[in-house]
């Protein structure tokens, strides 16, 4: 099984990253979503969509002048979820 | 830095502070992280200093296609396409 | 080496068509996705594990 991690650094993209998710859990890759900066503000929906399909974690230092907190199925973490998942992964997209 | 350390590119065209933020911290699991700064001069502030200093310390690559960037080596936006094919991940922010 | 290119739907860097034409004129084998044109995420997720390298911008 391969490993594509995914770094979020915007709200831009939820689509997009869902779609990718889905579509690399349906070819049965492992995925790994990391957000921060702005990317942040997909946690509630990437956790609505995403939960059960890919490991999420997020950027605690982001997160907190946002309001974002608590979101269920996520990982509240640092950027040290940000380089395991970088150094785990096989390949890494940026949305 | 052990054997299966990976190398990383971190492209900053824009948000600076939090690219370089997340370029130190992506040294934690002992990657060797270059940044390639392809954007504007990096606008120091204490926290941006802070990143570079720690980036320095953890002998990171630094490169700018501006020249005043302090600490960083002048590269031309034409020299880094091939530089990139190093890198087995190349992040861009 | 087989390089994928994945530009977002609001990417208006000129770094990225840089990085490209240069890839190309180095003679490796780019595949490029525009998600703005493309949005079949299973031909996408094959391409990112086919190419040895991906660069999303």
């Amino acid at each position: 099984m391969s490993k594509l991690g995914i770094l979020v650094n915007t709200d831009k993209y939820g689509d997009d990253i869902v779609g990718v998710v889905k579509a690399a859990r349906q070819a049965g890759h492992e995925v790994t979503i990391f957000m921060m900066d702005d990317g942040v503000l997909l946690a509630p929906e990437l956790s609505k969509a995403c939960s059960g399909d890919a490991q999420l974690s997020y950027c605690d230092h982001s997160a907190e002048p946002r309001g974002v907190k608590d979101v269920e199925g996520v990982t509240a973490g640092s950027q040290y979820q940000n380089a395991v998942m970088m150094h785990e992964a096989d390949r890494v997209v940026v949305f | 830095m052990g054997d299966d350390a990976k190398k990383i590119a971190v492209i900053v065209t824009d948000r600076q502070s939090e690219a370089l933020r997340m370029s130190l911290g992506l040294t934690i699991e002992g990657d060797a992280i270059s940044v390639f700064n392809c954007g504007a001069p990096i606008e120091r502030t204490d926290e941006v200093n802070t990143n570079i200093d720690g980036l320095d310390m953890m002998e990171c690559q630094l490169f700018s296609v501006n020249e005043v960037d302090e600490g960083f080596a002048t590269i031309t936006m034409q020299e880094i396409p091939a530089k990139l094919l190093e890198y087995d991940h190349i992040v861009s922010y | 080496m087989k390089i994928l290119h994945i530009i977002k739907e609001f990417t208006e860097s000129g770094t990225a068509d840089v990085v490209i034409e240069d890839h190309q004129n180095l003679g490796q084998d780019v595949t490029i996705f525009r998600l703005k044109e493309d949005r079949d995420y299973a031909k996408l997720v094959d391409l990112i594990f086919q190419n040895d390298k991906v660069a999303t911008w």
